[in-house]
């Protein structure tokens, strides 16, 4: 069980700078997903918390002692790797004693220690394989069985599902979720799926470009992000997004029509400033969906495509020439060609300043109102 | 059809290579049991009386026991230094060193560019000034440059293939640099290794130049089996197609077993 603190840490590969001084606090027992895009530095980070990358300015402290300078076996932490790392010319019961071993832990304790996380991982009758002959599934349990018997403070997850098939990617997410309720410890996991991370976190840490965007709890980044690339990033289908300019009463102009989203909104804005209007494929509603006071506006579009997912339908459609992405139900579909007058739920509607891409809103209050 | 037809065409190809590779082979064997008359006969001789008479003569020789002994130890020798130096230097390279990389590798290949007898001449000088022209010891510390060289350039491929996330889990398990060396990537990278110094083995067995600039008494087998050209009035073929069977046993022997070894420890039942 630990505490972890990153201070400013920053690091560099020759002329490119991938952490630009973070700052992040774990508490005991937090399961904090890292997520970002391919090359926003949330392996790095990872890896230089695990002692596996030098830190080049900052410090890292795991249970408020500063790790900077500790060898990765000195740090107890634990991780998983995206390619299993798997030692291929042992078996399994010997990949998962491997780190005991060292520690010259008696035989018999060895075997039973191993014994019983084999069994909590299922794969007690797999003990006397070589790794080759494990499915991919298989082998990620393994590499899970080997970081938890050594009881560590800390477990490091890099992208351990990326490699396995979308249903053993589901399955294996809630065996983390289970484990990691039972055992209580302190968990970072990385990825780049959006998915992932909203199911297993307690809270998200988004990053990009070296820094973080946003931290929050799953629904705050959702509900509530602060920033256009976290808009953009999080949720599927990806956000809606229009161009808009302030305008008078309350009210937002965009293209051909307005949206009213309340004086409050607009507090200190001033009309005609640009706007960027985010509204997600499940809050723009087929008319009658919504009470009359929660209706900002409507957007008349054209269905341009229907594609059924099974309890929903996708519309992709067309308002002038942007393109809006609508989620409904998947029973009575509108027709192709047909022309929808959407209604725009004031309480989830998200506005931006296109310059510096941050949220303009008062973060609590929508929280509240959606909650 | 014409598919048919390119398919039968490169499989006839392929024999024919193989004949080719093999004949000569083939014609050493089978003159090694031949009696002299049936050698020099000008019509190739297929059915004949076999002897075993080359064989003995060989056998028999004491310079070829002693050549079979001086072999055995030189490249023993050579080649254990050669592992024990060239398999880490190998692994340092492929992992720790960066900068240098590049022009260490070709340093190491450029020498084996150069021509064997551009490196037995300034060697015949520096032993005959050391005292030591003529034993053992010279041809052992000269054959390390191959052994030495010839694993570090095959070695560091095979490290390279090792994953490094492996070896970064078992520094997380507390393994220091030299242990996840030894328990990791050394096991890992074995089968490659093996034959790494397989191929090593081979061509300093085979090695004659080196070995008779640099020896008058003390000679490795190579240098025996040259040697038998000279014998007598008349060039006896028998006897040299024996010596080269002999000479050639030790390393198809040892290949054989090696491959059997690997094969089985290496293999993967099916899943």
């Amino acid at each position: 069980m630990a505490t972890i603190e990153i201070r400013d840490i920053g690091k560099n590969y020759g002329d490119v700078r991938v952490l630009d001084g973070l700052n992040l606090d774990i508490g005991d027992g937090e399961f904090i997903v890292l997520l970002g895009p391919s090359g926003c530095g949330k392996s790095t980070m990872l890896r230089m918390i695990a002692g596996l990358e030098d830190v080049d300015s900052g410090t890292i402290a795991i249970g408020s002692k500063v790790v900077n300078n500790l060898a990765p076996g000195d740090r107890r932490v634990a991780m998983v790797f995206q390619s299993y790392a798997l030692y291929p010319h042992m078996t399994v019961f010997d990949n998962i004693a491997f780190g005991l071993r060292r520690l010259r832990v008696p035989k018999l304790e060895i075997t039973r220690r191993v014994d019983e996380v084999a069994k909590l991982l299922a794969i007690d009758g797999l003990l006397a394989r070589k790794p080759a002959q494990l499915s991919g599934g298989q082998q990620q349990r393994v590499a899970m069985a080997r970081a938890m018997i050594k009881t560590p403070s800390v477990f490091l997850f890099d992208e351990p599902l990326s490699n396995l098939d979308a249903k053993l990617r589901d399955h294996l997410r809630v065996e983390i979720k289970r484990l990691h309720g039972m055992l209580g410890t302190t968990t970072i996991f990385v990825t780049h799926d959006q998915l992932e991370a909203m199911a297993l976190a307690d809270r998200i840490v988004v990053m990009n470009g070296g820094r973080i965007e946003q931290q929050g709890t799953p629904q705050e980044i959702y509900h509530a992000p602060q920033t256009l690339f976290v808009a953009r990033f999080v949720g599927n289908p990806t956000i809606n997004l229009l161009d808009g300019r302030v305008g008078t009463d309350g009210r937002i102009e965009y293209m051909s029509g307005s949206l009213d989203v309340g004086a409050a909104r607009l507090d200190g804005l001033a009309p005609g400033s640009p706007l960027t209007i985010g509204i997600r494929a499940r809050d723009l509603k087929l008319p009658g969906r919504l009470p009359e006071a929660a209706v900002a506006g409507r957007i008349d579009a054209k269905v341009e495509l229907v594609e059924l997912l099974g309890d929903e339908a996708q519309l992709d459609l067309l308002v002038g020439d942007k393109s809006l992405v609508v989620l409904v139900d998947g029973r009575t579909p509108p027709a192709i060609g047909s022309t929808l007058s959407l209604e725009v739920d004031r309480n989830a509607l998200h506005l931006f300043d296109p310059e510096s891409g941050r949220a303009i809103h008062k973060t609590g209050q929508k929280l509240h109102q959606a909650a | 059809m014409g598919r048919v037809t390119l398919r039968l065409g490169g499989g006839l190809l392929t024999w024919l290579i193989v004949l080719l590779a093999l004949l000569p082979v083939f014609w050493t064997i089978l003159s090694s049991f031949k009696s002299l008359r049936d050698i020099v006969s000008p019509i190739p001789v297929l059915v004949f009386q076999p002897t075993l008479e080359n064989y003995r003569t060989v056998l028999t020789t004491p310079a070829v026991r002693d050549g079979l002994v001086n072999s055995i130890i030189v490249v023993g020798s050579a080649l254990l230094i050669g592992v024990v130096l060239g398999v880490p230097a190998a692994y340092a390279l492929a992992r720790f060193v960066r900068r240098l990389k590049g022009d260490i590798q070709f340093f190491v290949l450029s020498l084996r560019f150069m021509p064997p007898v551009a490196v037995a001449l300034p060697f015949i000088a520096l032993w005959l000034d050391l005292g030591l022209y003529d034993t053992l010891i010279a041809v052992i510390v000269t054959y390390c440059i191959v052994t030495i060289s010839t694993i570090i350039w095959l070695g560091v491929p095979a490290f390279e293939q090792v994953p490094r996330a492996i070896e970064e889990a078992a520094a997380l398990e507390g393994y220091g640099p030299f242990a996840v060396f030894w328990k990791v990537a050394l096991p890992v990278a074995a089968p490659s290794l093996v034959g790494a110094v397989l191929f090593t083995f081979v061509i300093t067995w085979n090695e004659l130049l080196i070995a008779l600039a640099l020896t008058s008494r003390n000679v490795t087998l190579p240098v025996v089996a040259a040697g038998f050209t000279t014998l007598g009035m008349e060039v006896p073929w028998g006897v040299i197609n024996a010596s080269s069977v002999v000479l050639a046993l030790p390393p198809l022997i040892l290949v054989g077993l090696i491959m059997r070894f690997i094969d089985r420890y290496f293999s993967r039942p099916a899943r």
